[in-house]
């Protein structure tokens, strides 16, 4: 390895960079614990108030609830139904195997605002449905599988198909091959791409919002607390506890990715 | 009568690329293992080896005709159940199991009774010499300890045959001559078929008991180490297994059953008559390995050539010699340095006769 020298304008380059990326995170929980209702400065004394009306406030935790229901189904789903794929499409001869992972992609494209227009179209105009939480499920599940198959995909690609055959020479058929080999091989892509589904669908706003009937997710209902001031602070201590989980999840899914990446460049080093 | 364990019967195997293009890996072939023998399949990269352990495997099936196991027709019979397991070239250890669950993965799969897996993975692991590793993960593991968790992984089943796909390509020269030879011990010990895969004809002549030697998706002849050396009927495996000669020579008659005379160049030459085929007339090629022949002065050997030295190299225990005889034809000719010093003998330029023995030349085919 190259030893690399600190140079000063690297540093700063550094620093710029984390204040651009991080600054609205931290003034975000810094103003959760602030003493007023306005948010600006200069604080006012710090308060433990916003957390504890937090708790009390049942349509808040109701959308809480609604969005982590959402999220966890839609994202077994997604990973499931990527990860079928992505057997398919390194493990069995597929024909129009380029066309159907371009098609596979476009959600991830697509500007969201105008699936949701389609989806609404679709639900309310050609089905006639009424919207709810399983409409919602479905549209994340559908937004969230690319990025499923992708991760699958590049984990099954990345080990020898190999040791698929050599479960097969010891006796096990197919079934067996996949519970015993391939599964728990791919276990930490599997999760990983569970929980980069579980963002993606916990985020959403743009197309939710569209689709969204009386039952509503955390994002949409945050939003329309925008227009009475006086409870913003709620949603800020919200949106702070969101941003800590989610910065959880993804340094997780990013972990678990890369020990499954270095598990198999070991193995493949003889 | 032999019992023949693995039988192809004109068995070809042809691939589709994606172009549309048609790869011939496997002319139809025939092919009969005896039980409890070392057989390999050698032959130069590409040549097909792998394909047909592939098919003795049953990771694909062949194009035409039909694999017999034990007597029992493999159509559409799948890996899991054939009597026969394989080791892989890269060993395709299971990255997530420990060396003793990789060894039992085969008798777990078969609802073994636990301590019967521990008694019979242990006694593997021993027969490999690979003992008190059972916890190490694969990634732990040198390259000549992974091959013997992927031996014993196999051989802990007790298959009918042993399926070897170039099992110490990625061992270095000194591991690899040590695993030959314990190789070939443990076979004779386990008493199972090898089906080996090798592009070393080394390896090939030091541990089979038959070999098969293979190009471009064709056997070309099939016999025990010495033969294929010895007497090889075709140019292409003279030429592959060792260092030989080729001279080019005419029939002028042949002795049914004794002996075949043959002029090459000015000089009348006998090769014992073993080749179908060949009538007076036919121009023919003659292989001879270099350490069968021999230099000496006019009168002294039974079958000579009229030779003149062009090149002499010094190589320690033999010396080479490259001479260049009438027809413009080379040859090497090296010669033991052993007793007395012949190499201050000759000199380049000088006429010698070149000698060897009625059986140590083989007339080819092709
Ligand atoms: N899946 C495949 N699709 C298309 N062609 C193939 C496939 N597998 C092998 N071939 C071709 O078939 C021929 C024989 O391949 P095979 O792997 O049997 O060779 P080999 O003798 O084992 O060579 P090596 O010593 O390099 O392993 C080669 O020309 C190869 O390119
Ligand atoms: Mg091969």
């Amino acid at each position: 390895m190259i030893e690399q020298k600190r140079s000063l304008p690297g540093t700063l380059y550094f620093i710029v960079m984390m204040v651009f990326l991080y600054l609205p995170v931290l003034v975000l929980i810094v103003f959760s614990f602030n003493n007023s209702v306005i948010l600006a400065f200069p604080f006012k004394g710090f308060t433990l108030e916003w957390y504890k009306q937090l708790l009390g406030a049942r349509e808040l935790l109701l959308a809480a609830r609604n969005s982590i229901i959402v999220g966890i189904s839609s994202s077994l789903v997604a990973t499931l139904i990527g990860a079928l794929a992505a057997v398919a499409v390194t493990r069995h001869h597929m024909p129009a195997r380029n066309f159907f992972l371009g098609a596979a992609s476009v959600p991830l494209v697509m500007p969201s605002i105008v699936l949701g227009v389609a989806m609404l179209v679709l639900f309310r105009r050609v089905f006639d449905l009424q919207l709810n939480l399983w409409l919602i499920t479905a549209a994340h599940v559908l937004i969230s599988i690319p990025s499923t198959i992708l991760i699958v995909m590049a984990r099954l690609a990345d080990f020898s198909h190999n040791l698929e055959e050599a479960a097969m020479d010891l006796g096990a058929n197919y079934w067996m091959t996949l519970l015993k080999v391939t599964l728990p091989i791919s276990l930490p892509a599997l999760i990983a791409a569970f929980l980069t589904a579980f963002t993606t669908s916990f985020d959403e706003y743009a197309m939710t919002t569209l689709i969204t009937g009386t039952d509503t997710t955390l994002p949409v209902y945050l939003y329309s607390l925008l227009r009475f001031p006086r409870r913003l602070p709620v949603a800020v201590a919200m949106g702070s506890i969101i941003m800590v989980i989610s910065a959880i999840l993804v340094i997780t899914a990013e972990k678990l990715r890369s020990i499954g990446t270095n598990r198999v460049q070991k193995e493949n080093k003889i | 009568m032999v019992n023949n364990i693995i039988e192809f019967e004109n068995v070809s195997k042809q691939y589709r690329e994606k172009a549309g293009e048609i790869v011939n890996a496997l002319n139809p072939s025939e092919l009969s293992i005896q039980a409890g023998e070392f057989f390999t399949l050698l032959g130069p990269s590409g040549c097909g080896k792998t394909t047909a352990l592939r098919l003795m495997a049953g990771f694909i099936q062949p194009t035409a005709g039909n694999i017999k196991i034990d007597g029992l027709a493999m159509n559409n019979v799948p890996p899991y159940r054939r009597p026969v397991n394989m080791v892989f070239q890269d060993y395709a250890l299971f990255p997530h199991l420990n060396v003793f669950e990789n060894v039992a993965f085969g008798l777990r799969i078969k609802r073994t009774q636990a301590a019967e897996i521990s008694r019979r993975v242990n006694e593997s692991l021993e027969i490999v010499q690979l003992v008190g590793l059972n916890n190490r993960r694969p990634s732990q593991l040198s390259g000549g300890q992974k091959q013997r968790v992927a031996l014993a992984r196999a051989l802990v089943n007790q298959p009918a045959v042993l399926l070897l796909d170039e099992p110490l390509g990625a061992l270095d020269l000194k591991l690899r001559r040590a695993m030959q030879l314990e190789l070939k011990a443990l076979q004779q010990q386990v008493g199972i078929t090898f089906v080996y895969v090798t592009h070393d004809q080394e390896e090939a002549l030091t541990m089979s008991d038959r070999i098969a030697v293979m190009s471009a998706g064709r056997i070309l002849q099939i016999d025990s180490p010495q033969n294929i050396y010895e007497r090889p009927t075709t140019r292409f495996v003279a030429d592959f297994v060792g260092e030989t000669n080729f001279l080019t020579g005419k029939i002028k008659n042949i002795v049914t059953g004794d002996y075949v005379k043959l002029a090459i160049g000015n000089d009348l030459v006998d090769v014992r008559h073993r080749t179908n085929g060949i009538h007076p007339g036919d121009t023919v090629t003659v292989a001879i390995r270099p350490e069968r022949l021999s230099l000496a002065a006019d009168g002294q050997q039974v079958e000579q050539i009229s030779a003149t030295i062009s090149e002499i190299t010094y190589l320690g225990t033999d010396t080479r010699y490259l001479v260049t005889i009438p027809t413009g034809e080379k040859a090497a000719v090296r010669v033991q340095n052993a007793g007395m010093n012949r190499t201050s003998s000759y000199r380049i330029g000088d006429q010698v006769k070149l000698g060897y023995v009625l059986d140590d030349a083989q007339i080819l085919v092709s």
